[in-house]
């Protein structure tokens, strides 16, 4: 993968924050259409273990994403710059509105508009769940972690991050065990041709 | 006292990017107990004008929520010293979680637990998508836009384009 510059860092998460509506977790579709398609700055793997990562850390998912996903592509100064870019958009557009407007009331349109945006969001989020989950979800692992932690999101309201630890630790536990399989597999390997 | 109140603008956003774990939404609780409660710096119908603010604007709602207080507190400079505070604490730890990533992340037990990583993440896509739903207005006109999106997007229309279009539908069918 080629290393992107931070202008061109900074364009690209300047027009995903602009287009940003309602969480971080709406972005995804638009960041991965960007970085892994468009530009190929990262691989699909890579942009799937930094969204669990992004919850791992206190704040806006959104400048998490821009900050793994930024240095990743461009180091320090690649993270840097798509951090900028994907705050100015917000920073500029609520300074705009907190200065010119008396009251929100005033802004009721957008709301109309958000309306539209709100089943779009929904769409765009599940596509990205399914293509992520044909891609990720192979061998009975990783459908186990899936379930589980669905369910411990949806219907069990445990917070994200730990969902996010205990799924890493369950793949440090099956690297573990293959490693002590092989190990067995090896020895007695050996202990045939002595 | 400009000086001061730009300081306190700072210690309360810190605050709040340090103990928001889980995205802009999970800040709320503490926002409402630093500016409001503890400082007294908006009131209650305030805070709900600024969430309502920041559910219209494009980015993350941290941020939207930190520009909007410190303008209203301290202006242009209170505006630009909370956002740069709020995401300081976020940036240190993702920017370290990066920078572990890429150089441990082909380091075997680090990449098991990146192996373990990846189906919660598409675990917490699909809960997103269950919690924006539940939360959409599900009547027929939205039916149809959640309809046309998802063929615009097997037919690989860029997203950017989808969610232009389907605001431009919520303006016309709302």
């Amino acid at each position: 993968m080629r290393r992107a510059s931070p202008l061109e860092l900074f364009r690209v998460f300047f027009r995903i924050g602009l287009f940003t509506f309602g969480g971080g977790m709406a972005m995804i579709p638009l960041i991965e259409q960007e970085l892994c398609g468009r530009l190929c700055l990262l691989r699909e793997d890579q942009f799937i273990s930094s969204i669990g990562l992004a919850q791992c850390a206190p704040g806006p998912i959104a400048g998490n994403l821009a900050v793994l996903l930024g240095y990743r592509a461009g180091g320090a100064l690649g993270a840097a710059a798509a951090l900028a870019g994907v705050a100015t958009p917000a920073f500029l557009v609520i300074l705009l509105i907190a200065s010119q407007y008396q009251s929100w009331r005033e802004l009721a349109w957008v709301g109309r508009a958000l309306l539209g945006l709100r089943p779009a969001v929904v769409v765009l989020i599940a596509f990205a769940a399914l293509r992520f989950g044909r891609m990720v979800l192979r061998g009975r692992l990783s459908l186990l972690i899936y379930g589980a932690a669905l369910t411990a999101l949806v219907v069990l309201r445990v917070h994200p991050a730990l969902v996010v630890v205990v799924a890493g630790l369950a793949g440090l536990g099956q690297g573990w065990l293959e490693q002590r399989e092989r190990r067995t597999v090896g020895v007695g390997d050996d202990g045939s041709t002595c | 006292m400009t000086m001061a109140l730009l300081v306190d603008l700072a210690k309360a956003f810190l605050i709040c990017g340090l103990l928001s774990f889980g995205g802009g939404y999970a800040m709320i609780p503490i926002v409402e107990s630093e500016l409001i409660v503890g400082r007294g710096w908006l009131t209650l119908a305030t805070f709900t004008e600024i969430i309502a603010v920041a559910e219209m604007t494009p980015g993350p709602v941290a941020v939207n929520t930190a520009t909007f207080v410190g303008y209203r507190v301290a202006g242009l400079a209170g505006s630009a010293v909370s956002t740069l505070a709020v995401l300081s604490v976020p940036v240190l730890v993702s920017g370290l979680l990066a920078w572990l990533v890429r150089r441990w992340g082909d380091f075997g037990p680090v990449s098991d637990f990146l192996r373990g990583v990846r189906p919660a993440a598409c675990a917490l896509l699909t809960a997103a998508a269950v919690t924006v739903g539940r939360a959409a207005p599900w009547e027929a006109r939205s039916v149809l836009i959640g309809g046309l999106v998802a063929l615009a997007l097997l037919r690989r229309v860029n997203p950017l384009w989808v969610i232009a279009g389907s605001a431009v539908l919520g303006l016309l069918l709302f």
